[in-house]
């Protein structure tokens, strides 16, 4: 899922300057494109939908800023979910210093415990869960679910190697739990 | 369906056209929001680091010592080959040393940690190294100049090309503030668990307010306007025996309780200002329509019938009423009208009438002469009675001592608490005489019971400061040959606040005596930890109000507990009231308390009527004193 340019198409873009309207065309295309799946990645590790929909927004302002540096970048989303990161911790120290946001499971909305029937319902549930997780876990879990490799998810959240296999294990471990204290503990015969 | 099942469902998540429309949407507010700040001239950029995360030559210890500076964490570098560690500037500004002033070391790392907390940081960093995981620690740090601060650190391990761990990196900032939080945060969730804010403030029989809050309401209604004070008596007419038990008086008293409050208005406050006496807060009325709900309180406690007992005799009740006016302004405290109240329900009996109404308070000497001669005449008339309440030795669980208790009997002979009739002789400077009718009457108690036991007797605060009471105490325990370590003094703090220096002198001429000094009541009024530093005790009484719900409440067994300690630690044994279960007394002896009091060791018995005790029949008084005592001679 990952939109991968050809390096061919790389060297094009880089050689020639591109110009105004045609960064504008490309990077509109690229925020329709990734708009969602950046405000997603947050949110597993902000329940605030509103510091979420912030960092979002001042991200792609940014990346469009720097549209015609980064977009020669080989993964230009890598460099987007890593400055999203950094916003949304900015304005979470900022806004919550003394804070510490915890979930608990009876805070979910009780439609989310009843089994989910189509892929929205799914995420969403999984969007629920991996918030209850320690965020540096959640943050791995879901790059990893999102088709990243285990070193760009170390590059892309300043993380050594050793730590986001880690997470990803204790991660796995934790949404287990959560999992079977909702009552999904049996796996779906015939499906 | 099981997690995995979860996930795969998720995974197949394609946006809906809706929330494609909300991207798109999305998508042109923030290109409209670029062409506006770029026309602008603002600056997008600052604070971002514009290099690719994924195409970098950095090794992995610098390319997260980077990420930390650019969100503002230290780090600290450890790799294993040198043994060499090195520390970023910020995490130099953590350890409070300028940057470049130090040279980094282990060793001076570990000086800099806090000795309590460098112990659990290195076994974090071992295990974080054995295991090839990341590890978290909180630790604190005391910087050079003193100051100490709490730091969070992660802990990971670096890997070389070949994925073999090479070294470990640390990467930590100050969460003092956080942790300070946090800590504040526990403390306030344990605080909000141990303290109960509301005031024991009702008679647990009837669910009325007790004489102290019920004076409480008056004064506050008394400052928001006029009103009147009505107070009820009522004395049955006929009391079967059975009704002579505890827990039937406390029955019937609930059941006068619910009729004074069912004809008194729906809004007005009730209280049980003293044994069978009912008062009732008529606020913003006229004396007309006070009198006539008065009257027919009254009228409905003399016609009600009260069944009680197993063989369900009826009681009949008689009743009477004092009814007083206040206004904003008297000068009259709560506890005055209340005096004029009670003295208008007595003058009313005297009467052969229903009701006194007093249009005003009554004058200050005229009300001061009442209370007096209602007090000389209980005196004189011998209208009191000593009971005894056995007192448990918790180390040798024998009976050793007896609580002697004062009743006073009222108008049918009956013997009932105290408290309302002392309260007013303490104000009006009439108590002398009854501690002298206790003492006397007791150490006539004494000389005739067994020398073995140990007797414990209280003295009102305000007889402390009279000379004659020393004297008087001495007499008597030199006429009867008592032995006077057998008695113990109990004082309330209270009485220690009148004049510190009269109780002072009292305290240590009881003792010179050769008697002993015990403080009642402790933990629950105005006592200070001065008194125990300052003042000659031998004992010190918990309050009840810790005791008896000690089972179940831990902000309870904490005090207790911490208290007895510090007792202990000065020489000063410990008694506990109101215990009232066997599994209060083991919680209690495992304390490490010396003395039990309370229904769960014995109830208070009469130890003879005053007429007895004045005729000073040994027979009667040790045959009365009952199992308790010959427990102690056994």
């Amino acid at each position: 899922m990952i939109t991968n340019s050809s390096a061919v198409a790389r060297a094009a873009t880089r050689s020639t300057e591109p110009t105004p309207a045609e960064l504008d065309a490309t990077f509109a295309a690229f925020c329709d494109e990734n708009f969602l799946r950046v405000e997603r990645f947050l949110r597993a590790r902000c329940t605030d939908r509103d510091l979420v929909d912030e960092a979002v927004q001042e991200t792609f302002i940014t990346a469009r800023a720097k549209w015609a540096q980064i977009r020669g970048f080989e993964k230009p989303l890598a460099w987007v979910f890593k400055t999203a990161r950094h916003k949304l911790l900015g304005q979470q120290s900022r806004r919550t210093r003394t804070n510490t946001t915890t979930t608990n499971l009876d805070e979910l909305p009780p439609e989310l415990l009843t089994q989910p029937t189509d892929p929205r319902e799914a995420d969403e549930l999984l969007v629920a869960w991996l918030q209850q997780l320690p965020p540096r876990q959640a943050e791995v879990f879901v790059l990893f679910f999102d088709g990243w490799c285990d070193l760009d998810i170390a590059k892309m959240l300043g993380l050594a190697h050793t730590t986001v296999r880690a997470y990803k294990q204790q991660a796995r471990q934790h949404l287990q739990r959560l999992a079977e204290q909702a009552g999904f503990n049996k796996p779906t015969t015939g499906r | 369906m099981n997690l995995d099942d979860v996930l795969a469902l998720a995974a197949e998540r394609t946006p809906t056209p809706l929330e494609r429309a909300r991207a798109r949407r999305a998508s042109r507010k923030i290109q409209q929001a670029y062409a506006h700040a770029a026309t602008a001239g603002r600056d997008l950029v600052v604070d971002v680091d514009p290099h690719d995360p994924l195409n970098t030559d950095a090794d992995e210890a610098a390319r997260i010592a980077r990420a930390a500076q650019l969100a503002k964490l230290g780090t600290i570098t450890w790799i294993s080959a040198s043994g060499e560690i090195s520390w970023s500037d910020e995490m130099s500004l953590i350890l409070g040393c300028a940057p470049g002033t130090v040279r980094p070391s282990t060793d001076l790392l570990f000086e800099l940690v806090h000795p309590e907390d460098a112990h659990g940081v290195r076994r974090t960093i071992h295990s974080a190294w054995r295991e090839q995981t990341v590890k978290e620690t909180t630790y604190r740090v005391v910087r050079p100049d003193g100051a100490t601060r709490y730091v969070h650190c992660y802990i990971e391990v670096l890997i070389d090309r070949f994925d073999q761990p090479h070294g470990i990196i640390g990467t930590g900032q100050d969460v003092t503030d956080l942790e300070l939080a946090r800590q504040e945060r526990d403390r306030l969730a344990r605080r909000c668990e141990t303290a109960r804010t509301e005031l024991i403030s009702r008679d647990p029989a009837t669910g009325l307010l007790t004489r102290p809050r019920f004076a409480d309401e008056l004064d506050r209604t008394q400052r928001a306007g006029s009103g009147a004070l009505l107070v009820v008596a009522a004395e049955p007419l006929n009391l079967p025996n059975s009704g002579h038990d505890h827990a039937t008086q406390d029955r019937l008293a609930a059941a006068i309780a619910g009729v004074v409050k069912n004809v008194a208005r729906r809004t007005a406050v009730c209280g049980l200002v003293g044994p069978g006496e009912f008062g009732v807060l008529l606020q913003n009325t006229t004396m007309t329509s006070a009198t006539t709900i008065a009257e027919s309180i009254i009228d409905s406690l003399r016609s009600h019938s009260f069944v009680v007992g197993q063989d369900r005799e009826r009681v009949r009740l008689d009743a009477w009423g004092g009814l007083v006016r206040y206004q904003e302004g008297d000068d009259s405290s709560s506890f005055d009208l209340l005096v004029d109240a009670e003295s208008g329900w007595r003058q009313a009996r005297r009467q052969r009438v229903a009701l006194t109404v007093l249009r005003q308070p009554a004058r200050p000497e005229e009300r001061q002469e009442t209370c007096r001669s209602r007090i000389r005449a209980a005196v004189a008339g011998n209208s009191f009675a000593l009971y005894a309440q056995p007192i448990l030795d918790l180390s040798l669980n024998q009976i050793t001592r007896q609580e002697i208790l004062l009743r006073v009997l009222d108008g049918t002979g009956q013997p009932v608490a105290p408290s309302a009739f002392l309260d007013v002789a303490e104000r009006v400077d009439e108590i002398w005489p009854i501690d002298r009718w206790v003492i006397d009457h007791t150490m006539e108690l004494i000389a005739h019971g067994p020398r073995t036991s140990h007797y414990q007797v209280n003295v009102s605060g305000r007889s402390l400061g009279d000379p004659h009471l020393l004297e008087h105490v001495y007499e008597v325990v030199k006429r009867h040959a008592i032995d006077p370590s057998q008695v113990t003094f109990e004082i309330t703090e209270t009485a220690l606040i009148g004049n510190l220096t009269q109780a002072i002198d009292f305290a240590c001429g009881i003792r010179e005596i050769g008697c002993r000094l015990a403080l009642d009541d402790f933990g629950s009024g105005y006592g200070t930890f001065t008194y125990l530093k300052y003042f000659p005790i031998d004992l010190v009484k918990i309050d009840g109000d810790f005791i008896s719900k000690i089972e179940e409440s831990r902000p309870d067994q904490v005090i207790v507990r911490s208290f007895v300690d510090m007792c202990r630690g000065l020489g000063i044994r410990t008694a506990a009231e109101f215990v009232e279960s066997e599994a209060t007394l083991r919680l209690l002896r495992d304390y490490g308390v010396d003395f039990a009091q309370g229904y769960a060791v014995g109830k208070p018995t009469p130890v003879g009527n005053a007429h007895r005790a004045l005729l000073g029949s040994a027979e009667i008084e040790t045959a009365e004193l009952g199992p308790a005592l010959r427990t102690a001679i056994g």
